[in-house]
């Protein structure tokens, strides 16, 4: 059976700058400036380089931000947000 | 350094059907050739205060105005730009000649000169600290501009904010400011004693003037400022002022709408802009009545460091 994996797409440095909790990040990738929520940003920030499980992304999200299970819910939606930016890619594996 | 108004009339339209008038504008030298009369007109009375670079065999932009050959050149005459000896725009009427010479500077500079981040926005300063006003066409963008550089701002430009890749400054290019329609006779009513080039009408902006840039902002054209706020200005008939704070991430995606070179510069470009964001206060601003605006840029305080 194969798992959803999810990583930065390769070569993203993530470049960003932060105000009041809203943050701009510019992806050299694709060349574009993103705004993101605090929210979005601390998902985009806990993808890593090397393919992870969605579940392991929640789980590490969950313990660093003390999330609830509503919004932990939100995270998959969210993660689909940040590939539609060509932030982040899944891997099957 | 000799000005252009150390040249007789003569002497000028010499130089400009010759090998051409080499002008300052801020930190940019164009060589300006052109026979056309009403080109020397409008050099002679709204650049008298620009220096002449006749000491450098360069300039940055070589710009040529004249007739294309042809009938055209009897009936209905018309005028071509050129840049670097091509063609860079289709003919305008020859009654547009000096709008299209100011625009296609603006077309220099916006499309060449990439070491600066380019932002379509008048910038303003006191007291060492500017502000830029970046807006869409009809917002009053250049009315205000044109009210406050009368009432103690200097004027670094109506058009293009030039912030420095390295250091985050504005650097000034203090030209003519373009107005149109009602916004003419607005200050022209405003502000006593101005100096307008003759209007034109029927150009794609409707009736234009441009208005001589005060010449105390010509002579410190080489004295950046450090940006202090970002005001996007919007006239509204009838509107009470108002002024209100904006965030400084969509602050920063808006002003990025207004960059030229923004996606060219990659992230040097994300890099300058986020300087200017961070070291502005950023606002939405409506108003209608000219003293209202003035009152209330009286009252912006420098950002806390």
């Amino acid at each position: 059976m194969s798992t959803t994996m999810w990583r930065l797409l390769p070569g993203q440095a993530l470049h960003h700058r932060a105000w009041e909790d809203e943050y701009v990040v510019f992806n050299n990738l694709s060349g574009d400036t993103h705004l993101l929520d605090a929210s979005a940003m601390q998902v985009l920030l806990a993808v890593p380089a090397a393919p992870a499980a969605e579940a392991a992304i929640v789980a590490q999200l969950r313990a660093a931000l003390g999330l609830d299970d509503a919004e932990a819910a939100d995270i998959p939606a969210i993660l689909g947000d940040l590939q539609a930016l060509f932030l982040i890619e899944t891997v099957q594996c | 350094m000799l000005t252009v108004s150390s040249l007789s009339r003569r002497e000028l339209g010499a130089r400009l059907a010759g090998d051409g008038l080499r002008i300052q504008t801020g930190a940019f030298v164009t060589r300006l050739q052109s026979p056309i009369g009403r080109i020397g007109d409008a050099i002679a009375l709204l650049y008298a205060d620009y220096p002449l670079r006749d000491d450098t065999p360069f300039a940055d932009f070589h710009v040529r105005l004249a007739p294309p050959s042809g009938p055209r050149r009897w009936f209905r005459p018309q005028v071509k730009f050129e840049y670097d000896g091509v063609a860079a725009f289709r003919p305008l009427p020859l009654e547009q000649a000096f709008p299209m010479f100011e625009w296609g500077l603006n077309w220099c500079v916006s499309s060449r000169a990439h070491s600066y981040l380019i932002i379509h926005a008048a910038v303003v300063e006191k007291d060492g600290c500017a502000a830029i006003l970046p807006a869409p066409p009809g917002s009053g963008k250049s009315t205000l501009c044109a009210a406050l550089v009368h009432n103690g701002w200097r004027l670094l430009s109506d058009e293009l904010a030039l912030v420095g890749l390295d250091d985050g400054l504005l650097l000034p290019l203090p030209r003519p400011i373009s107005l149109k329609n009602a916004s003419i006779g607005v200050i022209r009513d405003y502000v006593p004693g101005t100096v307008f080039s003759p209007l034109v009408t029927d150009t794609v902006k409707g009736t234009v003037a441009h208005l001589k840039a005060p010449a105390a902002s010509v002579t410190r054209a080489l004295e950046p400022a450090r940006p202090a706020w970002v005001v996007f200005p919007k006239y509204e008939a009838g509107a009470a002022p108002l002024l209100e704070p904006l965030a400084r991430a969509p602050a920063f995606m808006q002003l990025a709408d207004n960059a030229f070179n923004y996606t060219l510069l990659g992230r040097r470009g994300f890099d300058a802009l986020a300087g200017v964001i961070g070291a502005s206060d950023s606002y939405r601003f409506t108003y209608s009545h000219l003293d209202d605006a003035l009152e209330t840029f009286a009252r912006l305080a420098p950002p806390a460091p």
